[in-house]
């Protein structure tokens, strides 16, 4: 990851923004961390070797999907939030 | 041996405080305002609590914790809590400008049953943002201070935790361990730490980092108060989709100072290799040496695997952090911007930019880039490959062993400042411990000698739910350094 266009493309699909002064910094500490992310893409792994995405092996453990009341007063000390006809104001998508 | 800020009220742990109180009530109100005059003294300069909460609403509780008429397993002992774990009414910032007034609706359900319980949570400590460090400076609001040596980091995340109990600021703590963040603050403040198997505690309340290695687990100053906690905390809950259907034991029944049966231990080579203070391994070799005392055998084995383990963790823990952390948009969680005139990409952009830190914001750059297309299969996938070889490693290992024993950080804590500004000289304080979570194993510091006057933290891990050894492991430990608080 060498270029700073390639860092400002992961920083929107990130959704993340650093300042402009600190771009330099940022971008050596990660060309430092991606070296030792490559430590493993030359090694040689059985080809049968299943990844492995969790250590949990229990039975399926999943509530029932039942909705839960909130009252509305909750709802709004929760999220600290104006409320619209009950929704949420969010910001335009387009 | 303790820091400077203990006083032997002070140093009191649960079984004995229960028992006091029960003899005479008075002496827990005794005891929390010899706790309030610790902090009053040294708190300004060891930072251990991001909010600490009055005296008079703990006394309180305390008071209401005596009319229950039975005073539960942990007996009015003064809990204090990481502040990634939810507190109902209680501020829950994660380390992070992100949640600085964010007060939690409900308690996570370690909180409920420590409440149950008859702990009494004194307040929420100091961690690095979002458990995304390793020494605590990299919280938003201050970095704690080691009780021991107030230059020194009492380690991550949990240092704000680690160090409270050190300094006796509080009877025990809750931590949370995603790749060493209980192990290493117990290690480095002398403390006892402990990362259980994965799903034996449940994770419901508390704020994800990288769910598939977070785990809430006990620090405390013996190994007594920490089997004590997490007999409480322990156990299935429907509320978390990974909780174990396990019994769950009184732990309490392992601490004993000799072998509860005959033990085989052993000592993996690469956690003893490149990057190990040889101080270090001198006080690993002397626990073995008198463990092998105690009629344990003890060998030698080799895992090269593990020499990949630092690398697949980071990639693993980025990309879920990278996945966990898009909540924080400031419209489901985080800080709140004017929403009017502005494209969803832009406020969520600013949101970000204003409440996350640089440690965050680079994890989840990282985490981004892992999982890009034609980059996923490299990174990620192998990563995950390189776990399912280090599982099938220690599985393996484990049919021959009953647990493994190794230095828990590979040097005595750093001064502050000392590796914060170098991403790799600070996640490679990391290298024993991390293993143990993409495995998904239990695991336990405890002190095991001095440096320089500096504790250095001895590590033990077993298969999954070999807590009970590790505890009573632990206890021999104790012994064997005569250093019991």
């Amino acid at each position: 990851m060498k270029q700073v266009e390639l860092l400002k493309k992961l920083m929107t699909l990130a959704l993340v923004e650093v300042d402009e002064t600190k771009l330099g910094g940022i971008l050596r500490d990660l060309e430092k961390i991606v070296e030792m992310f490559n430590k493993i893409l030359n090694l040689n792994l059985p080809n049968d070797l299943e990844p492995l995405y969790t250590t949990y092996f229990g039975e399926r453990n999943v509530r029932e999907d039942v909705e839960e009341s909130v009252e509305e007063s909750e709802r709004c000390e929760l999220l600290d939030r104006e409320l619209e006809e009950g929704y949420l104001k969010a910001p335009r998508t387009l | 041996m303790s820091p400077p800020q203990c006083t032997d009220l002070a140093t009191i742990g649960i079984k004995s405080l229960r028992a006091r109180v029960e003899e005479d009530p008075d002496f827990l109100f005794k005891y929390i305002e010899e706790v309030y005059k610790i902090i009053e003294k040294y708190e300004g300069v060891i930072k251990a609590y991001i909010t600490l909460r009055p005296m008079e609403e703990v006394v309180r509780e305390a008071e209401e914790v005596l009319k229950r008429g039975t005073l539960g397993p942990l007996g009015g002992s003064l809990v204090a809590v990481k502040d990634n774990i939810s507190t109902k009414g209680i501020r829950t910032t994660c380390g992070s400008k992100m949640l600085e007034n964010y007060v939690p609706p409900y308690d996570a359900t370690v909180v409920e049953r420590i409440k149950t319980a008859g702990g009494i949570i004194i307040g929420k400590t100091n961690m690095d943002e979002f458990a995304m460090g390793s020494t605590t400076e990299n919280s938003s609001f201050f970095p704690t201070r080691n009780p021991w040596d107030l230059e020194r980091v009492p380690g991550g995340s949990s240092g704000g935790s680690a160090a409270a109990v050190a300094a006796c600021e509080a009877t025990v703590a809750l931590g949370s361990d995603t790749g060493g963040s209980i192990r290493l603050p117990a290690a480095y403040t002398g403390t006892v730490g402990l990362k259980p198997t994965y799903g034996l505690v449940s994770r419901y309340g508390l704020i994800a980092y990288a769910s598939s290695l977070d785990q809430i687990g006990p620090i405390g100053r013996c190994v007594d108060d920490v089997a004590r906690v997490l007999s409480v905390i322990a156990g299935h809950d429907s509320r978390d989709s990974t909780s174990l259907k396990v019994e769950v034991p009184d732990y309490t029944q392992f601490v004993s100072e000799e072998p509860l049966r005959k033990y085989r231990a052993v000592v993996i080579e690469e956690m003893i290799g490149e990057g190990v203070d040889r101080e270090v391994i001198k006080v690993l070799e002397h626990v073995v040496d008198k463990l092998e005392g105690y009629d344990i055998e003890v060998e030698f084995r080799s895992i090269p695997i593990l020499e990949y383990s630092l690398p697949a963790y980071y990639i693993i823990a980025m990309a879920e952090a990278s996945s966990n952390l898009a909540r924080y948009d400031g419209l489901r969680y985080g800080i709140h911007l004017s929403t009017e005139g502005l494209l969803w990409t832009k406020t969520y952009a600013q949101v970000r930019k204003m409440g996350f830190g640089d440690e965050v914001k680079r994890r989840i750059i990282l985490g981004t880039y892992v999982l890009s297309e034609g980059l996923y299969e490299g990174y990620y996938l192998k990563a995950a490959k390189v776990r399912r070889a280090i599982y099938d490693s220690f599985r393996k290992l484990f049919s021959e062993f009953d647990f493994a024993v190794s230095p828990t950080a590979p040097t005595p804590p750093p001064k502050l400042g000392e590796v914060v500004a170098d991403p790799l000289k600070l996640y490679s304080l990391d290298i024993n411990t991390v293993p143990v979570n993409l495995a998904g194993l239990p695991a336990i510091s405890v002190p095991g000698g001095f440096v320089g006057g500096l504790p250095v933290g001895i590590q033990l891990f077993g298969p999954p739910l070999s807590e009970g050894v590790l505890i009573n492991v632990a206890r021999m430990v104790e012994v064997i350094v005569g250093y019991e608080r």
